[in-house]
């Protein structure tokens, strides 16, 4: 999933409401993050990836070459069109196992299917919050039964659809009193991605069943006894990969890669070696100032599972104008080749746009200005595993 | 003057270099000097003008969403920009045989400061202002109704159905979302590609 930071990045005033903690601990200090204490040394991890192009012959290295030198396809939206062509904004794409897209639309609050050639086929959903409706949507995900599930932000649920026939309907909402979600499945579970409002310290990634009730927590937060800073510093991204039975973990701020088992065990400790995270201050009273346009600083945008046991992840690169102005989301947009069974990465380079998914022969990009336009590109796998 | 004795040729070389060591300086910017924008008072004949007067049927609403508190709001291009995208909603209503209402939302706690905030963008056919973000158009166009990012400034067009203006009941219904765009970048990008939008349904005439 590709965080787009709907409304970090954009300029406009947000409401606070959605990420209040629950908690106001006593006797709170002003403190700098992130600390020391929530970033590993270079040491202290299996692998630190640096930011230069790879030069190697292992398969990490040739799809990460392959990777870059994708080429565009194809593209869907248009600025001016029909109701079906006008992309309102993209939130989130999911892609079926015959090349089906579903594309998750924040501004008409919808899922719009296209078939593998980029036609539409049907939309449903809507803003409102009855059935089927949503008020915030923001992450999308397919499961290997074919069902959909979509994280409404707004709501705090995810919403799961069956399909019936040649629709969806809808036939469970699961609440979670969570911010900032990420999603996805394996072997038939759901891992939701996301810091618990008022108990974040019993991890980060909570796994629900196929019924969607909640069966465990785990996965790292981010320390500090400081708990507005705590839970915006927990927030994350997430990519399941069935290949290597592997759930990779990172926190938008932090360098920061964790894999684990789908029981929660971990299984190896990854950090980018050129990540500068922003400064954030935690305010004696409670609260916390986040000086995002003081210098250049890294922000993890998202992360995508590729088949064969491999997960991209992109990083946004922002200069203190970028933060301040929100003309641009970012100045660059680094893109990590990582082995989800060992943690092991390489550069990609900073040409690929924001990926939301990536199939054995398609990259599934995505750009909301200066008109949304999802872009498809053709690459070629090398094959082979992740070791 | 004339310049045939020292003294004057001495004052006329000194008045020259003060004046361009003067201009060097302020030009390269050692000297603060303030910036001086001349704007020509425009006229108002293309400003939107409410019609004060309702008709039952489809219209099409242009909702601005602002505060005064917000910085973003408050930028110096936005008044302008709401003004034209006024204009522009207005004619596509017209074109598709709808009525037209702008509606301004003040998302403010101070009544009289969010008047004074959407007194900037012109005219408006009704405007909404007070109780932050249990205001009524934001809670409409934010969170209950037409749920979406909540967030200022922002722009809502929305399609709908106007019951009973002959005052035999009063309704606004089959209230559905055209455009949304927020935040002032999203808002100038439409603006700039000349404020598209999705073609409306066509209005049914008597003899259907």
């Amino acid at each position: 999933m590709f965080v787009t930071f709907t409304l970090t990045s954009l300029p406009a005033c947000r409401t606070q409401a959605d990420e209040e903690s629950a908690e106001a601990g006593p006797n709170l200090q002003r403190s700098v993050h992130p600390t020391a204490e929530n970033i590993p040394s270079d040491e202290a991890v299996d692998y630190v990836i640096p930011q230069r192009r790879p030069e190697g012959r292992s398969v990490l290295h040739v799809l990460a070459r392959r990777l870059s030198e994708a080429e565009q396809i194809g593209s869907i939206g248009a600025l001016e069109g029909t109701r079906e062509e006008m992309i309102g904004k993209i939130a989130d794409i999911a892609t079926g196992a015959d090349g089906t897209l579903y594309l998750l639309d924040a501004r008409y609050n919808e899922v719009r299917i296209y078939d593998a050639k980029g036609a539409f086929v049907r939309a449903f959903g809507g803003p409102g919050q009855g059935p089927k409706a949503f008020m915030r949507p923001g992450v999308i995900t397919r499961d290997r039964a074919g069902r959909l599930l979509v994280a409404d932000q707004a709501r705090g649920a995810f919403k799961l659809f069956e399909r019936k026939g040649s629709s969806f309907v809808e036939t469970e909402t699961v609440s979670y009193k969570m911010v900032q979600v990420d999603l996805c499945t394996l072997e038939g579970k759901l891992y939701l991605r996301g810091a618990k409002v008022g108990n974040v310290k019993r991890g980060s990634i909570h796994v629900y069943s196929a019924s969607g009730e909640l069966e465990r927590s785990f996965g790292t937060v981010y320390k500090t006894d400081h708990p507005h800073v705590r839970l915006r510093l927990s927030e994350g991204t997430i990519a399941c990969s069935e290949e290597a039975q592997t759930i990779v973990s990172t926190f938008h701020d932090l360098p920061t890669m964790y894999g684990y088992t789908p029981d929660g065990e971990l299984k190896w400790t990854s950090k980018l070696k050129a990540f500068v995270p922003y400064e954030v201050i935690g305010m004696a009273n409670g609260g916390a100032r986040f000086n995002l346009g003081k210098r250049e600083s890294d922000i993890v945008m998202g992360m995508t599972a590729i088949p064969e046991g491999y997960v991209l992840i992109q990083v946004a690169h922002r200069t203190p104008k970028d933060m301040i102005e929100k003309e641009k989301m970012y100045s660059a947009l680094h893109s990590y080749l990582m082995a989800a069974e060992t943690g092991e990465g390489v550069y990609v380079g900073s040409s690929l746009p924001p990926i939301y998914a990536v199939t054995r022969d398609r990259i599934i990009a995505g750009v909301n200005d200066p008109f949304p336009q999802v872009q498809i590109y053709r690459y070629a796998h090398p094959g082979g595993r992740s070791m | 003057m004339k310049l045939n004795t020292l003294k004057n040729r001495y004052q006329y070389i000194f008045g020259v270099l003060v004046f361009g060591l003067t201009f060097v300086w302020g030009y390269s910017g050692a000297l603060p000097t303030p910036e001086i924008s001349v704007e020509w008072k425009t006229s108002d004949r293309d400003a939107y003008t409410p019609s004060y007067s309702a008709q039952s049927g489809p219209e099409l609403a242009f909702v601005y969403i602002g505060s005064s508190g917000c910085a973003f709001s408050n930028r110096s291009e936005l008044p302008s920009m709401i003004k034209q995208l006024k204009r522009r909603a207005k004619k596509e209503a017209e074109s598709s045989g709808r009525s037209f209402a702008a509606i301004g939302v003040a998302k403010d706690w101070v009544i009289e400061d969010g008047i004074d905030h959407l007194d900037k963008f012109g005219r408006f056919d009704e405007v909404m202002t007070g109780r932050n973000w249990l205001n009524v158009g934001a809670l409409k166009y934010m969170w209950d109704n037409l749920p979406g990012a909540p967030a200022t400034p922002q722009v809502v067009v929305v399609d709908r159905t106007v019951e009973g203006a002959d005052a035999s009941g009063y309704g606004i219904r089959d209230e559905e979302l055209v455009v949304r765009k927020v935040g002032t970048k999203e808002i100038r990008r439409w603006l700039e590609q000349g404020a598209p939008m999705p073609p409306l349904d066509p209005v049914p005439t008597a003899t259907e």
